[in-house]
């Protein structure tokens, strides 16, 4: 045994475990030349070696599997796009409010002084104390509350009466088009909802009717005028 | 004189064609938003992660799920990527964490069979699937290992990595990689002494 094999051999545990990568060709420099001198000299890691380069081309070999990526890729993008969108939303919607809280902040700040606490909490109580002894808070407004057939309007309404709520953007000439096409006419304007009122003729079916309404693009909203007892109501259009 | 690593070059896993943008190239474009880059990207690296994470978790069943959180957080995260690193560390890096991540939300031993995976995994043609498992002693013998010794052996042997590399990808110590690679060697010798014969129970090397 010379000098230059003993010391290739000295480090035979630490080039053992180098085997695989030498195997690899992906030592480089000394790190190589280091197992390459070894190698010569140690007929275990010779061997093993020629494991590993057997291993190595068992595990090279690829799958003929066919595989398109493209779905996958798509769901992907779909997922991103949701949560961008979603995002988008949450991130405005605080813009928005944190716009407004600072408007009214901004008010408060300027009209609700100390000085001017005491008078706004003595009306407040006042208020209170009145509202306590005429036998509650006063519940007239709730009559001014708005819907689309407010049951203080009904009377005014028939069985072939038809509440409709056209698109922003449509033009008269396709109101008329499309309220023509049910052979109805305009009984009542547009109300505080933008809520017109449509007559069809007598022995003309009302879902008939409001089915062909809402089968269009232009109308947003068409519900028989009065409640349908006789069957559930499906709910707008 | 004998000088088997020369017999066997490992793949070039990582080299775009001559044209081709580079992985970093395309990851400068992800930073701005470009899908288009993300597409190539994704196409370039899809049959890549697709083996590597079906080696390492060998659930067929979760490889596209796998593969997309690993590429959410490539578009998500473009921009945290450090230009003179290895793209395909680091794409690697995070798919072997995400591996790691389904198979610890999944009981052992939950496994579907190729047959039924098959139809869970889109744009798989007919009868190809079969072809990923090795009909030989191979697979067998990854399956009998843990996933993080799995995960070294085709890191080393298919992808051609330095366990230099290999300890980035992992996170881990270059000493656990080689730790990790000598058990996983001595484990198939174990199993399969007919296909690795003898120099595993001493290794101990003797001069000639």
């Amino acid at each position: 045994m010379n000098t230059q094999s003993s010391l290739a051999y000295s480090d035979h545990d630490e080039i053992w475990l180098l085997i695989p990568w030498y195997a690899n060709g992906s030592l480089a420099g000394s790190e190589r030349n280091r197992v390459k001198a070894h190698i010569q000299v140690c007929l275990l890691c010779r061997r093993e070696l020629s494991n590993q380069t057997m291993l190595a081309k068992k595990l090279e070999h690829t799958p003929r599997v066919e595989i398109s990526s493209k779905p996958s890729f798509e769901r992907l993008m779909t997922r991103i796009h949701e949560e961008d969108e979603s995002k988008s939303n949450r991130i405005s919607q605080p813009i928005v409010s944190q716009q407004r809280l600072s408007r009214w902040r901004l008010l408060l700040d300027e009209f609700f002084t100390t000085k001017h606490m005491v008078p706004v909490f003595a009306t407040a109580l006042l208020a209170i104390a009145i509202a306590l002894q005429f036998g509650g808070i006063p519940s007239k407004g709730i009559k001014d509350y708005h819907t689309v057939a407010n049951s203080h309007e009904l009377d005014r309404f028939g069985t072939q009466d038809i509440r409709v709520i056209f698109a922003d953007r449509v033009t008269e000439q396709e109101i008329s088009g499309l309220i023509g096409s049910i052979q109805g006419n305009i009984v009542d304007h547009p109300n505080s909802v933008s809520a017109m009122t449509v007559r069809i003729p007598d022995g003309m079916s009302i879902d008939h009717a409001i089915n062909q309404l809402r089968g269009s693009k232009l109308v947003i909203f068409a519900e028989p005028a009065l409640p349908q007892s006789d069957k559930p109501n499906g709910g707008g259009g | 004189m004998l000088n088997n690593s020369r017999n066997w070059e490992p793949r070039q896993m990582f080299k775009p064609h001559i044209g081709e943008p580079s992985d970093n190239d395309l990851i400068r474009q992800i930073c701005e938003s470009d899908t288009e880059a993300f597409e190539v990207l994704y196409k370039r690296y899809y049959p890549k992660l697709f083996r590597f994470v079906f080696r390492v978790t060998r659930q067929l069943d979760q490889i596209e799920e796998i593969i997309n959180d690993t590429m959410y957080v490539v578009w998500r995260r473009a921009s945290s990527f450090q230009p003179d690193a290895r793209a395909s560390t680091w794409i690697f890096g995070i798919a072997y964490k995400k591996s790691l991540k389904s198979m610890s939300e999944r009981p052992t031993g939950e496994h579907l069979e190729l047959e039924e995976a098959e139809a869970l995994i889109p744009g798989v043609q007919d009868s190809g699937l079969q072809n990923l498992e090795l009909e030989d002693w191979i697979s067998v013998a990854f399956s009998k290992l843990p996933a993080d010794q799995r995960a070294v052996l085709e890191l080393t042997y298919h992808q051609g990595l330095h366990y230099q590399e290999i300890a980035q990808i992992m996170d881990c110590p270059e000493n656990t990689v080689k730790t990790r690679m000598f058990n996983a060697r001595k484990k198939i010798k174990a199993l399969f002494p007919e296909f690795l014969p003898e120099s595993s129970s001493d290794h101990r090397g003797y001069l000639i």
